[in-house]
C-alpha cells in the first residue's frame, strides 16, 4: 500500500498543475477504498504514471495548440497598430537580412561554375616603377610564364579590357542590317584550363589561336537562342563576322559565364607565338591558370617570381622591376565587392537583432498593459504554462507574419537589385533564391521566433505572476533599463546611418553638378569599328573614312559639328603611355593619357583652345606628327614656357622614337568624374589609323533624329557597317553614375530602416512606461497635476534616452568619417550639414514617437486608475 | 465517437453506461488495467462523454475511506457509445438495457 501511494505521489508531478490536486485525490481514494491486498494496490498504482503522461500529452495535442493560435490571433486582431508595428519591424529586419544574404551567397559563397574552381588562379603583373598593382601581362611575359613555370597544369589568357574585366571586342555580325556583337578573345586552351566543355560541338583545340587557323567561333547559349533561333545543326556551319566567314565549332552551356555575362561569342586571340615571344610591351593580356594538385598559391607565387627575376635579367629594358602577382580566380572576380558586401551583411544582421529587441520591447510593454487580463485568466484557473503558451503563440503569429512579409520584401529587393546592378556587380547572374537562401530564411525565422517568444516565457516563468499582480504591474526597473539601452543604441545607429545617407546623397549631387568643362547637352555619340578586311590595306583608309563621314554629317541639316575620336571624356576611353619630352630628361617615363582624334572633334566637344591650333585634316601620315596637349600638361611640364613648337613622344622606348610636335594647347576635359585632370595628349587619327572610333556629333535636334541622320550618313558611305551604342552623351554620363546612384539608394534605404526602428523603439518604451505607471499617473492627477504636466514629464524623461543616443551616434559618425574618405566627392568626410540634418530628423521623429503613447496619459481617469488596485 | 477510439475505450464507456461508477469498479467490470482505464476516462471526460463528481463526504466517512470520484455517462456519451457499438456490429439496446433497469 505504501509503495502504491508513493508511485501515485511521484506521478502526480507529471500531471499538469491545474488538475494535479484532484488527480492525486482520486487515485489515493481508490487505493484507500478498494484494495484488499498490497499486490492489488501495487498493480493498480502502476497505471498512474501512464495516466499522468497521457494527461500531460493531451496539453500539447494539435487541438489545444490550434486553440492557442486562434486565441492569439483573436487577441492580436484587436490591436492592429501593435501587430503592424511588431511584425512590420520584423519584416524589415528579416527582409533586409535575407536580401543581402541572397546577394552575398550568389556573389561570395557560390563556387565558380568551373571544374575544381579552387585550383584556378589569376596572374597579373606588378611594377613599382609605374605604380602597377594588378596590371595586364605582356604577351612575351605570359608565354615565358607558361613555358618556364613548374606549378601549373595549364596557363591561358584572354584580352584585357578596362579595370579587371576582359575586353569585349565589338564584332560586326554581317546581315541586313548588320549588328554589333560582343566577343571575348581567348587563347586556345582557355576552356581546357577552366575545365568546361561545350554543350554541343567542341571548344578550341591546340593551335587554333594561330593567325590563319583562327576563324573558329564558340557561341554562348544566349546568342545561339537569340540569333540562330536555337537551331540544331549550326555546328560546323558558317557565321559571317567582320566580313569574313567563321566556322561555328561549339555552343557553351547556358550556365557558363566568364568575367561578364554579356559575351555573345568566344573567338581565339590570334597570336603568332614566335613573334609574340618578343613582345614584352605593351601589356594587354589577362592570365588564368590551373594549379597542379598539392601546389599552394604561395608556392605558385614563389615560382613565378623566380621566372620574373630571370626575365628581368634577360630583358632589362622592358622588364625592369617587373614582378608577378597570383591570386584565387574567384577573388579576382569579386575582390572589390567582397568588403562592401560583408559590411552590408554585418549591417543588416545588426538591424535584425535590433528589430528583434524592438519587438521584444513592444511585447513587454503590451504584457504590462495586460496584467489585469492575465490576472483574470489566472484566477479562472489558467496555469502559468497555459498563459505562457498563449503568449508564445502570439509571438509565433507575429514572427510568422513578419517572416512572410520579410520574405516577400527580400524577393522584391533581390529582383530589383539584379535588374539594376549587373553592370556594376560581379556574378549577378548567380544571385537568386537558392535552396541555401531558403534554408537560411527558415533558420532566421526560427531564431526570430525564439528571440521574440522567449520574452513572455521569461516573464511568466521568472517573476511570480501573482506577486506581479499584487503590485499592480509595476514592472522591474532592470528590464526597463535594458529597454532604454536598446533604444539609445537604435537612436545612435539611426543617426550614423542617416548621416551616411545624407553624405552619400550630397556627394552624389556634387558629382552630378560638377562642371564638365564642355556643354554636354546636344552631344550624341556612336561607335564604329571598320573591318580590317576592307579598310586595312596599305595605306589604311580608316582615317579617311571618318574624315569623309564627319564632312558629310556637317553638311546635314541640323548638325552643327561632327568629329571622331578613340574615346569620350568621363565615360572612358584613352590610352596610356610613358611621356618623353625633348630636352626634358627629368620627366621621362611619367604616365600620360593619349587619344586619337579627327579634325572637328575638339571643336564638337567644345573644349577651349588656349594656344596654337587643333588637329586638322591636313595632319596626314606624310605630314609631321602633331599633338595637341591639355592645359594640365602644359602647366605641369612647361611651367611658364610656351609649349607650342616643343616635341614629345609617348610610344618609346623603341629604337626609332616618334617625336610629335605640339601644335596647340586645349582646356582640360574631365577624364574621370570627381578626379582632377592629368596630363593628356590628342594625336591625329590620320597619323595613327585606329580602326575603331567613337563618332561625336553636336546638334540641337532631338537625339532620335540625330541618330537617324547618323545611320543614313554611314549607310551612304558603307551599307555593311553597323552603328554601336548610339545615344546622347548625357545618357552615358547617367550610366557612369549608376554605382553612385545605387549607393545613394542603398544608404537611404538603410537610413530609413534605422529611423523606423528607432521610432518603434521609442514608441515601445514610452508606451510600456505609461502603461506601467498608470497608478502613479493617477496619483499625480489626483494630487492636482494637469494631464499636460504629466505628459510633459513622461516625454521629458524618455527624451533623455534619445539625447544619449544622439550624442553617441554623433560621436560615432564623427569617428567613422575616416571610412568614407575617398568615397565621397565634393564634401568633407566630417560633413556638419549632413550630421545636423540627421540629428534634426531624428529629434522630430523621436518626439512624435514619444507623443503618441504619452498622449494616453490624457485618457487616464485618476479615479479609475486608483480604484483599479 | 468521432475520433478513432480503441476497443478498450469503448469498453470503458460501456462499463460506465452499465453503471460502474469509479475506477476500481470499472477495472473489475472490464478487466482492463488501471493504466488503460484512467486515460480512457480522462479522454471521455474531455470529449464530454462522461462527467465526474466527488462522492458525498458523509457517506465516505461512514465507510472509513476518502471520498471517491464517481463517473456518469452523458447523453452525448450514450449517443457516441451507440454509434461505436453499431459500427462494431453489436446491438446497442442489449447492452444499455441493464443500466436502465438499474436506474429504475
Amino acid at each position: 500500500m505504501r509503495a502504491a501511494r508513493a508511485i501515485v505521489r511521484l506521478s502526480a508531478w507529471i500531471v499538469p498543475a491545474e488538475s494535479r490536486h484532484e488527480w492525486r485525490r482520486e487515485w489515493l481514494a481508490e487505493i484507500a477504498g478498494g484494495c484488499a491486498t498490497g499486490w492489488r494496490a501495487w498493480r493498480f498504482a502502476m497505471g498512474a504514471p501512464r495516466h499522468a503522461w497521457s494527461l500531460r500529452w493531451q496539453q500539447w495535442q494539435p487541438a489545444t495548440l490550434s486553440a492557442d493560435g486562434r486565441f492569439a490571433w483573436l487577441a492580436l486582431r484587436r490591436q492592429p497598430g501593435f501587430v503592424a508595428a511588431a511584425s512590420g519591424t520584423l519584416a524589415l529586419g528579416l527582409g533586409a537580412t535575407l536580401a543581402i544574404f541572397s546577394v552575398a551567397y550568389g556573389v561570395l559563397f557560390q563556387p565558380l561554375p568551373y571544374r575544381d574552381p579552387a585550383r584556378l588562379v589569376q596572374i597579373w603583373e606588378v611594377n613599382p616603377l609605374f605604380n602597377w598593382t594588378e596590371a595586364e601581362a605582356a604577351p612575351g611575359n605570359a608565354i615565358s610564364w607558361r613555358e618556364q613555370n613548374a606549378v601549373f597544369t595549364g596557363l591561358a589568357w584572354y584580352l584585357a579590357g578596362s579595370d579587371r574585366h576582359g575586353a569585349q571586342a565589338n564584332m560586326t555580325l554581317d546581315g541586313d542590317p548588320p549588328e554589333r556583337i560582343k566577343a571575348l578573345q581567348v587563347s586556345a586552351n582557355f576552356f581546357e584550363v577552366l575545365g568546361v566543355s561545350a554543350s554541343q560541338g567542341r571548344t578550341f583545340s591546340a593551335g587554333e589561336d594561330t593567325p590563319g587557323r583562327h576563324l573558329r567561333v564558340v557561341l554562348s547559349d544566349r546568342f545561339w537562342r537569340s540569333h540562330l533561333a536555337a537551331r540544331a545543326g549550326v555546328i560546323g556551319g558558317p557565321l559571317r563576322l567582320n566580313g569574313a566567314e567563321w566556322v561555328v565549332i561549339g555552343i557553351m552551356p547556358a550556365s557558363f559565364t566568364f568575367d561578364r555575362a554579356e559575351t555573345d561569342v568566344w573567338i581565339p586571340a590570334a597570336m603568332d607565338m614566335a613573334m609574340a615571344r618578343d613582345v614584352r610591351k605593351p601589356h594587354f593580356l589577362r592570365v588564368v591558370a590551373r594549379l597542379k594538385p598539392e601546389v599552394t598559391i604561395t608556392r605558385a607565387q614563389d615560382d613565378l617570381t623566380r621566372v620574373a627575376r630571370d626575365l628581368e635579367r634577360q630583358f632589362p629594358e622592358t622588364n625592369r622591376q617587373m614582378a608577378v602577382g597570383v591570386g584565387p580566380l574567384d577573388d579576382w572576380f569579386v575582390g572589390p565587392a567582397r568588403r562592401p558586401l560583408w559590411l552590408f551583411f554585418g549591417g543588416v544582421a545588426l538591424v535584425l537583432v535590433v528589430a528583434c529587441a524592438n519587438v521584444a520591447n513592444l511585447l513587454v510593454a503590451r504584457s504590462a498593459q495586460r496584467v489585469r487580463q492575465l490576472s483574470i485568466q489566472s484566477a479562472l484557473g489558467a496555469s502559468r504554462l497555459r498563459l505562457a503558451r498563449q503568449a508564445v503563440a502570439e509571438s509565433f503569429v507575429l514572427a510568422a507574419l513578419g517572416t512572410i512579409v520579410g520574405a516577400l520584401l527580400a524577393t522584391a529587393a533581390v529582383r530589383l537589385f539584379v535588374a539594376h546592378a549587373p553592370a556594376l556587380f560581379p556574378r549577378t547572374s548567380e544571385i537568386g533564391v537558392h535552396p541555401a537562401v531558403g534554408l537560411f530564411a527558415a533558420l532566421l525565422a526560427l531564431l526570430v521566433t525564439a528571440a521574440v517568444g522567449i520574452v513572455p516565457v521569461l516573464q511568466v516563468k521568472n517573476g511570480d505572476l501573482r506577486a506581479a499582480l499584487h503590485e499592480g504591474g509595476r514592472g522591474s526597473s532592470s528590464r526597463a533599463g535594458l529597454s532604454r539601452a536598446i533604444v539609445a543604441i537604435e537612436v545612435a545607429l539611426a543617426v550614423s546611418l542617416l548621416t551616411g545617407a545624407a553624405m552619400t546623397a550630397r556627394s552624389f549631387r556634387a558629382l552630378v553638378g560638377v562642371d564638365l568643362g564642355f556643354p554636354i547637352d546636344g552631344l550624341v555619340s556612336a561607335q564604329i569599328a571598320l573591318p580590317a578586311s576592307r579598310y586595312g590595306g596599305t595605306p589604311a583608309r580608316y582615317a579617311s573614312f571618318f574624315e569623309s563621314l564627319s564632312d558629310s554629317l556637317r553638311q546635314a541639316p541640323g548638325i552643327e559639328s561632327a568629329g571622331a575620336a578613340s574615346g569620350l571624356p568621363v565615360v572612358g576611353g584613352f590610352w596610356t603611355g610613358d611621356l618623353f619630352i625633348d630636352g626634358k630628361p627629368d620627366v621621362h617615363g611619367r604616365e600620360l593619357k593619349h587619344r586619337s582624334v579627327t579634325s572637328g572633334y575638339l571643336e564638337t566637344l567644345g573644349l577651349r583652345l588656349i594656344a596654337g591650333r587643333t588637329v586638322r585634316s591636313s595632319d596626314r601620315p606624310d605630314a609631321p606628327l602633331v599633338a595637341v596637349v591639355n592645359q594640365t600638361l602644359a602647366r605641369t611640364y612647361f611651367n611658364g614656357e610656351d609649349a607650342v613648337g616643343r616635341r614629345l613622344a609617348f610610344d618609346a622606348p623603341s629604337k626609332n622614337v616618334r617625336w610629335r610636335t605640339i601644335v596647340g594647347v586645349a582646356s582640360d576635359e574631365p577624364q574621370e568624374l570627381g578626379k582632377g585632370a592629368s596630363p593628356m595628349v590628342y594625336d591625329s587619327e590620320s597619323q595613327e589609323e585606329r580602326a575603331s572610333l567613337t563618332l561625336l556629333v553636336r546638334s540641337h535636334l532631338p537625339a532620335a533624329a540625330v541618330i537617324q541622320q547618323l545611320r543614313a550618313s554611314v549607310a551612304e558611305l558603307d551599307k555593311r557597317l553597323p552603328l554601336a551604342d548610339p545615344g546622347p552623351v548625357s545618357q552615358q554620363l547617367h550610366d557612369v553614375l549608376a554605382p553612385q546612384r545605387l549607393a545613394v539608394a542603398l544608404s537611404s534605404v538603410f537610413g530609413a530602416i534605422a529611423l523606423l526602428l528607432a521610432a518603434v523603439g521609442v514608441y515601445g518604451v514610452v508606451a510600456g512606461a505609461v502603461a506601467m505607471r498608470t497608478r502613479e499617473v493617477g496619483v499625480r492627477l489626483a494630487c492636482g497635476a494637469t494631464a499636460r504636466d504629466v505628459m510633459q514629464l513622461v516625454i521629458r524623461q524618455h527624451l533623455r534616452v534619445v539625447w544619449i543616443g544622439l550624442l553617441a551616434g554623433g560621436v560615432a559618425s564623427y569617428l567613422a568619417s575616416g571610412l568614407a574618405e575617398g568615397l565621397l566627392y565634393g564634401i568633407d568626410g566630417r560633413d556638419g550639414l549632413s550630421l545636423g540634418a540627421a540629428v534634426a530628423v531624428l529629434i522630430v521623429v523621436a518626439i512624435a514617437a514619444c507623443m503618441v503613447p504619452a498622449a494616453r496619459v490624457l485618457r487616464i481617469d485618476p479615479v479609475k486608475a486608483l480604484r483599479a488596485d | 465517437m468521432s475520433r478513432r477510439t480503441g476497443w478498450a475505450a469503448v469498453r470503458v464507456l460501456r462499463a460506465v453506461a452499465q453503471g460502474a461508477r469509479y475506477g476500481f469498479d470499472i477495472i473489475d467490470v472490464t478487466g482492463l488495467p488501471s493504466g488503460t482505464v484512467y486515460p480512457a476516462l480522462s479522454r471521455h471526460e474531455r470529449d464530454g462523454y462522461v462527467t465526474s463528481s466527488w462522492e458525498d463526504l458523509v457517506k465516505a466517512h461512514r465507510d472509513q475511506r476518502p471520498p471517491r470520484r464517481y463517473y456518469r455517462i452523458t447523453v452525448q456519451g450514450k449517443r457516441a457509445l451507440d454509434d461505436a457499438l453499431a459500427e462494431l456490429g453489436i446491438e446497442p439496446a442489449s447492452v444499455l438495457r441493464p443500466s436502465r433497469a438499474r436506474a429504475k
